[in-house]
């Protein structure tokens, strides 16, 4: 339970009175008024309290810590009003049977209580001065990667090795229009690593009613630079660059090499051909997008396939005279937020490893019955451009192959950890479906999924953790998540429980202590 | 060369549906290839692009203007778009 009391409270009877039998530790927590503050002396304060939501956040707080930790029961309260030095600002007690979970779940409560709680805390110095703290209240500031995440993580087909490849990624959106808003908004917040935005315009009042990034204070603006401003706000883990200036052949894209992908969302065939010549001569994959009125096509072009390029389309390279940009033909602000939208999951299908069906189709979409035909796309004999030799460029794949192979100094192998058993305490994230029932040599092991992060996080430090999942490649990604976020108790398990097969099954003097260690 | 009429059906978009003034249709032609079919087109609707820009797909297939045609294929003709 959480609650928000205006009398003081008394922490030592709360203890007390705090009790039940199957418990085997209680963990309690007294946040006090302090007598100074960044090198100020505080005579007392005062904490505003918005009630009725703050007892509804508690009590969330309250049910999630439940839910994330084994603990019997948790009791919580903040004080209002106005408190001395010395007084209790929040009291907080966790009973259960162990004492590691209550550690943790009593971390959590504050940290959370904190962050997102619509409290407020005036502080009145002795030198007479008055000041709000922008101590807690309904927090962005503090906000935490993995929260961020949650949600996409939990699909099991993104998961941590997912969202680790989004976080490795870098993409250029050339256009931040129609289609590059919703395209930029999709891949930010899905969390890919780096973003690089080519506009050379600014925004104008016309294109508010599809170019959702803008608002009417950005008129006039660069849109690569507010795009930056609002997309930041949007997602801070995330590093965009803005580079205001058009895309052409002397102007080119820069740090080209080090694009996974590229997003043409521009409104002219000019820079859309110029950008099908540059991405195939770097091996980078290209996915292009058109709108007019209700009708959309939209190409994924990969360098290594027998699908093409854009330039093998037609026989002769069109000139912007031929097409009617949005400007002229007029445009529904949906039909691009679709089709952009759809350009983000083309890349985000690449990113994770799937072959979109626009990498060997056309797609071309009426969004006025939406109906879509799917046009089959081959290589032009004589096109210019496709009869280049690509400059082998390093693909996403064989990117990640590389990065996995490179941070292994948290791992330790199978006859390591048999000789060095006793160290660690095993995590296995495993889903439920990988493990079996008879399994003998993971019956002690605490079970975390890996997509609970930040249960890890809150773990006891004084412990190292040996990270334990079906072949060692998601261990490995989490472990390196977690010592990047300062916890460098954390293992992985080489090779993971299927490696454990293959070893038991082989017998001579190296297997000797991991067999010992199964038949105990 | 003999003239074989064949029935084909022809859908339009963007600009040329605009030109059209319908989304699709059935015609029965003695064209034998896309190129031929497109001047046909072209005479009747007035279309303002050239067959070398415009795009081809037979039978959801990117093809070439060169592309002979059979009875009962489907044609779409693609403009070249650049809006967004
Ligand atoms: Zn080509």
């Amino acid at each position: 339970m959480f609650d928000i009391v205006s009398t003081p409270i008394d922490g030592a009877l709360l203890t007390k009175e705090f009790t039940d039998s199957s418990a085997g530790a209680i963990v309690s927590f007294e946040g006090r008024v302090r007598n100074h503050h960044n090198n100020r002396s505080v005579k007392h304060l005062e904490y505003h309290v918005y009630r009725e939501l703050a007892i509804k956040e508690g009590q969330r707080v309250v049910a999630e810590a439940m839910e994330k930790f084994p603990v019997i029961a948790i009791k919580s309260f903040h004080r209002e009003g106005q408190l001395a030095i010395g007084e209790i600002a929040i009291w907080i007690g966790v009973l259960s049977a162990h004492r590691a979970e209550a550690y943790a779940a009593c971390q959590y409560i504050i940290d959370t209580v904190k962050k997102r709680l619509p409290i407020w805390k005036k502080e009145f110095y002795t030198d007479g001065a008055v000041e709000w703290v922008g101590c807690s209240h309904p927090g962005h500031t503090e906000i935490d990667e993995d929260d961020y995440y949650s949600r996409q993580l939990i699909q099991p087909d993104v998961g941590i090795a997912g969202q680790d490849r989004f976080r490795q990624a870098r993409i250029a959106v050339v256009g931040a229009g129609g289609l590059g808003s919703p395209a930029l908004t999709n891949l930010v917040s899905a969390g890919v690593g780096q973003i690089d935005i080519f506009d050379h315009d600014k925004v104008d009042v016309t294109n508010l009613h599809r170019q959702t990034l803008y608002t009417v204070d950005d008129i006039g603006h660069s849109k690569a630079e507010m795009a930056k401003k609002r997309l930041e706000l949007i997602n801070p883990f995330v590093k965009i660059t803005s580079w205001p200036h058009k895309v052409s052949s002397e102007q080119p894209l820069e740090s080209l090499q080090s694009y996974d992908v590229v997003l043409d969302c521009t409104d002219n065939l000019e820079t859309k051909y110029h950008l099908n010549r540059v991405c195939h001569q770097a091996g980078i994959p290209l996915i292009i997008a058109a709108v007019h009125h209700w009708q959309a096509i939209l190409h994924s072009f990969f360098v290594d396939s027998d699908s093409g390029c854009f330039n093998c389309l037609s026989d002769a390279t069109p000139s912007d005279d031929c097409v009617s940009g949005c400007t002229t033909a007029g445009i529904v602000g949906v039909v691009p937020n679709i089709v952009g939208a759809l350009q983000a999951n083309e890349a985000i299908q690449l990113l994770l490893g799937n072959k979109p069906r626009s990498a060997t189709h056309g797609i071309i979409l009426d969004l006025k019955n939406l109906s879509q035909q799917a046009m089959l796309r081959t290589k032009r004999d004589n096109c210019s451009v496709c009869q280049t030799e690509p400059t082998g460029k390093v693909t996403f794949e064989k990117k990640m192959s590389e990065t996995a192979t490179i941070d292994s100094s948290c791992e330790i192998s199978w006859a390591n950890y048999a000789n060095t058993e006793n160290r660690f305490v095993m995590i296995d994230i495993r889903l439920e479906s990988e493990r079996s029932a008879d399994e003998i040599f993971s019956k002690n092991w605490t079970c975390i999924d890996a997509s609970d992060i930040s249960r890890l996080k809150y773990l006891p430090q004084d412990e190292d953790y040996l990270l334990v999942c079906e072949r060692g490649q998601t261990s490995t990604i989490l472990a390196n998540r977690l010592r990047r976020a300062g916890l460098t108790n954390f293992y992985s398990l080489t090779g993971g429980v299927l490696e454990l097969g293959k070893i038991s099954s082989q017998s001579n003097s190296d297997t000797a202590p991991i067999n010992r260690m199964l038949n105990r | 060369m003999e003239r074989i009429e064949r029935q084909i059906k022809i859908l339009y978009f963007a600009k040329l549906r605009e030109e059209s003034g319908r989304d699709e249709e059935t015609v029965t032609t003695t064209a034998n290839s896309a190129s031929e079919l497109y001047a046909e087109l072209c005479q009747r609707y007035s279309f303002s692009l050239d067959a070398s820009v415009t795009q081809v797909a037979i039978n959801e297939k990117f093809s070439t203007m060169k592309s002979s045609l059979s009875d009962g294929d489907k044609i779409v003709f693609i403009p070249p778009v650049a809006g967004g």
